[in-house]
C-alpha cells in the first residue's frame, strides 16, 4: 500500500484532492468541539470551569506523543525501505509535534494553577512530556544542523528510532522516580473520573486535533514537494 | 574478533598520548563538584543529603562535552574509511572505541571518588556501591555518547548538538543511578537499582552498535 | 553451480554516474580493469576523480551504474578483493608517531612490516605525525602498500594524486612499486595530474569538470 504512494506526483494529486475536504471537516469538528468544551459541557463540581482546559490538554498530549511515534515509523520506512516520501513526511511532522508538545505543557501549566495553586509540578506525566519536548528539540536541531539539509535526514531518522525505543524506558523511569520520591502524593493530574457528558467533547476534540494535524502535515509535505520540483527545474535550466 | 583488541590498543595509545585531556576531564569534574557547596552553602548535612546526586550530575556534565571527540578525530583524518576496508564491520571499531573511552574516562573518576566522598561527607564504607553504580551509569552514557557522536559528524556546532542529543536520552540512567544513591543513604537494598542499570546497559549495547555503524557509514558517504 | 567470484576476474565499471547533492559530477563512465591492469583518471580539479575513486573504494554509493567483478556484483566493502585506498586525508592519527601508525595499520590487516624501507620512513619514523611535511606524509601513506602478506594477493590499489608531493626520487620508487604490483597480477586505479607509469601503457580515462 505504501508503495502506491511512493510516487510523489501521485501522492501530490491525491493529497490535493482530499485536502479541501479534510480542511472543512477538521474546522467543523474543531468548532463544534470547542463549543461543546468551552460552552455547552458542564463545569466540574470540584474544579469549576478550569476543567475545560483538559479538553485541549489531553488531545494535544495525545497528538504530541503519537506524532513522535509517527516520526519513528517514518524514520523506519526511510532507513530500511528508503521510501522517498518518508523523509519529507518526517520533516513535516517534527515541528508540528513540537508545537503540540508545547501546547500540552502550557495548557498543563494553566490547568495546574487553579487546581494545585502552582504553575508547575514535577509529576510523572508533565515531566515525561517535558522530556518528549526535548526529544523533539534534539530531532529538529539535528535535522537542521548540516549545511545541506538532506544530509541531516539520515542522522535525524536514526535519532528518531533511538528516541522511540527509549521512550518507554524514559516513561518507566520517570514514573518510578515520581512514585519513589513522593510516596504520599495526592496530586493526580487529570485523574478525575470522566463523566459521559465530558466524554463527547473530549472525543470530538481528539478527532478535530488529529484531522488538523493531518491537514497541516499534508500541506507542509505538498509545499516541500513543490519546493523540490522548483529547485530541480532551476538546476536543469 | 582479534581486530577489536587492535582497535582498542590503538585507541588506548592515542589516549595515552593525549593524557593531559584526561587530567582536564578530572579537573572539570572537580570544579563542577565545587560549584555545589559554593552555591548551596557549606551545611554538611545538606551536602550529605544531596551528595550522591551531585556526584552523578557532575560526572554527567563533565563527560558530555567529551563525547563529541569520540569519532570526530578519526573522521577528519580519514581513519573510518580505513576501518571500513578491514574485514570486520564498523560496529567492531565503534564498540572498541567506546569501551576504551569508557575505561579512560571512568577509571580516573573512580580513583578520585574517595576524595570526593570525603569532601561531601559521605561515609567511606559506601564507596564500593557508589563506584559500582557510577561504573554502570558511565557505561550507558558512553554508549549514548557514541551514538550521538556518530550522528553529529560533520554538523555545525557539533559539541553543543551532541549534548542536546545525549542528555534527554540519558535521563533514565541519571534517575536509576541517583535512586541507587538514595537507597544507599537510607540503608535500603541497592541491588534492584543495579539490576535496572545493568538491564539498561544491555539494552543500550544492543541498540548502540548498529546505530553507531549506521551513523559512521552515513558520515563517510556524505563527506 | 554458480561460479565463485574469483580475484582474477575483470573489474568492470558500467555507466557509473555520481551526484553530489544535486550536482552531477561523473556522467556515465565505463571502463574495464583486468588483473594486472592500470587505469589513470585524468582531468581538472572538480572533475570527479576523487569521487570516482571513492565509489570504487566503497565509501560512496554510485547513483547510477554497476560495478562488477567478473560475473558478480562488486561490493568493495565485503568483496574478497583486498582494497587499499591511498588518498588525503591518509587515515593516520596526528598524535602518534609515524612508526606507530604504520604498525597499527599492519596489525589491523594482519600484515607484517616491510623488509625494505623503499620510501625511507626510518628518517622520520619516531616523530609525531603532526610535525611531518606533506611529502613525508605521502611517503608514509604509500609505504602501506609495501606491507607484506604471507601469500601474495593481487590487491586493488586506489591512489588519489599519489605523486603530488613526492620528489623525483620517490616518484621513481612509486613507479617501480606500481610496475612490480601489476606484473604480479594486482590492479591500480590512480587519479593524477602528472604523468605516471607511461611506459606501462595505462588506460586513460578523461573526466571533465561539469558546470
Amino acid at each position: 500500500m505504501f508503495d502506491y504512494f511512493a510516487n510523489p506526483t501521485r501522492f501530490s494529486k491525491i493529497a490535493r484532492l482530499i485536502l479541501p475536504w479534510l480542511e472543512i471537516i477538521s474546522v467543523a469538528c474543531l468548532g463544534y468541539g470547542l463549543y461543546l468544551a468551552l460552552l455547552s459541557s458542564p463545569a466540574d463540581y470540584q474544579q469549576g470551569d478550569a476543567v475545560r482546559i483538559m479538553y485541549i490538554h489531553v488531545p494535544a498530549a495525545w497528538i504530541a506523543l503519537s506524532s513522535y511515534l509517527l516520526l519513528g515509523i517514518c524514520a523506519f520506512f526511510f532507513l530500511i525501505w528508503r521510501h522517498p516520501l518518508a523523509e519529507i513526511a518526517a520533516r513535516s511532522i517534527a515541528p508540528i509535534g513540537t508545537g503540540f508538545a508545547v501546547i500540552t505543557l502550557i495548557t498543563g501549566s494553566l490547568w495546574g494553577k487553579p487546581i494545585w495553586g502552582v504553575w508547575w509540578v514535577w509529576d510523572g506525566r508533565l515531566t515525561s512530556m517535558l522530556i518528549l519536548f526535548f526529544f523533539f528539540v534534539g530531532y529538529l536541531a539535528l535535522s537542521n544542523a548540516f549545511e545541506q539539509t538532506e544530509r541531516g535526514a539520515r542522522p535525524a531518522a536514526i535519532l528518531a528510532l533511538i528516541g522511540c525505543i527509549n521512550l518507554p524506558i524514559v516513561k518507566f523511569s520517570v514514573d518510578w522516580w515520581h512514585t519513589l520520591h513522593q510516596p504520599a502524593s495526592i496530586m493526580r493530574s487529570g485523574g478525575i473520573a470522566i463523566d459521559s457528558s465530558m466524554l463527547w467533547p473530549l472525543f470530538t476534540l481528539f478527532v478535530a486535533f488529529q484531522l488538523l494535524f493531518i491537514v497541516i502535515v499534508l500541506t507542509r509535505m505538498l509545499t516541500v514537494l513543490n519546493e523540490r520540483k522548483l529547485q530541480s527545474r532551476m538546476i536543469r535550466s | 574478533m582479534l581486530i577489536f583488541w587492535h582497535y582498542f590498543k590503538r585507541e588506548f595509545e592515542i589516549s595515552i598520548s593525549q593524557a593531559t585531556d584526561i587530567l582536564s576531564q578530572i579537573g572539570f569534574f572537580m570544579l563542577i563538584m565545587v560549584l555545589f557547596p559554593l552555591a548551596l552553602g557549606p551545611d554538611p548535612d545538606q551536602l550529605k543529603q544531596f551528595g550522591i546526586a551531585i556526584i552523578w550530575i557532575a560526572a554527567f556534565v563533565s563527560i558530555v562535552p567529551a563525547y563529541e571527540r569520540l569519532f570526530s578525530d578519526d573522521y577528519t583524518h580519514g581513519f573510518i574509511e580505513k576501518a571500513l576496508h578491514n574485514a570486520q564491520p564498523l560496529g567492531c571499531y565503534a564498540a572498541a572505541k567506546c569501551f576504551c573511552f569508557f575505561l579512560v574516562t571512568t577509571v580516573p573518576l573512580l580513583i578520585i571518588l574517595p576524595v570526593i566522598c570525603l569532601m561531601i561527607g559521605i561515609n567511606s564504607s559506601l564507596y564500593f556501591e557508589i563506584a559500582l553504580s557510577l561504573l554502570l551509569g558511565m557505561l550507558g552514557m558512553t554508549l549514548l555518547g557514541g551514538i550521538a557522536s556518530g550522528l553529529v559528524l560533520g554538523a555545525r556546532r557539533a559539541a553543543i548538538l551532541g549534548a542536546v542529543l545525549i542528555l534527554p536520552l540519558s535521563l533514565p540512567i541519571l534517575i536509576f543511578g541517583t535512586m541507587s544513591g538514595l537507597a544507599l543513604m537510607e540503608s535500603e537494598p541497592i541491588k534492584p537499582h543495579l539490576y535496572l542499570l545493568i538491564a539498561l546497559d544491555l539494552c543500550l549495547i544492543v541498540i548502540s552498535i548498529p546505530a553507531m555503524q549506521l551513523g559512521l557509514k552515513n558520515a563517510i558517504e556524505n563527506d | 553451480m554458480v561460479a565463485l567470484q574469483s580475484i582474477d576476474d575483470e573489474l568492470f565499471l558500467s555507466k557509473v554516474s555520481i551526484f553530489r547533492g544535486h550536482k552531477l559530477i561523473v556522467d556515465e563512465i565505463s571502463f574495464r580493469l583486468p588483473a594486472g591492469g592500470i587505469c589513470l583518471l585524468q582531468g581538472p580539479n572538480g572533475a570527479g576523480k576523487t569521487s570516482l575513486l571513492r565509489v570504487v573504494a566503497g565509501f560512496l554509493p554510485a547513483n547510477a551504474g554497476v560495478l562488477s567483478l567478473g560475473a558478480h556484483l562488486f561490493n568493495p566493502v565485503t568483496s574478497i578483493l583486498p582494497i587499499w585506498y591511498i588518498g588525503a586525508p591518509f587515515g593516520f592519527h596526528p598524535s602518534l608517531t609515524a612508526a606507530k601508525n604504520l604498525s597499527q595499520i599492519a596489525s589491523m590487516r594482519n600484515l607484517s612490516l616491510p623488509i625494505d624501507d623503499s620510501f625511507h620512513i626510518k628518517d622520520f619514523a619516531d616523530q609525531p605525525l603532526r610535525t611531518l611535511s606533506s611529502g613525508q606524509l605521502q611517503r608514509l601513506a604509500l609505504s602501506q602498500l609495501l606491507l607484506r602478506k604471507d601469500s601474495h594477493t593481487p590487491d586493488l590499489w586506489l591512489l588519489d594524486e599519489p605523486n603530488s608531493a613526492l620528489d623525483s626520487y620517490h616518484c621513481l620508487v612509486l613507479e617501480t612499486m606500481i610496475e612490480e604490483h601489476v606484473r604480479s597480477g594486482g590492479r591500480v586505479i590512480a587519479a593524477t595530474h602528472q604523468p605516471l607509469c607511461e611506459h606501462l601503457s595505462p588506460e586513460i580515462i578523461q573526466l571533465e569538470a561539469r558546470k
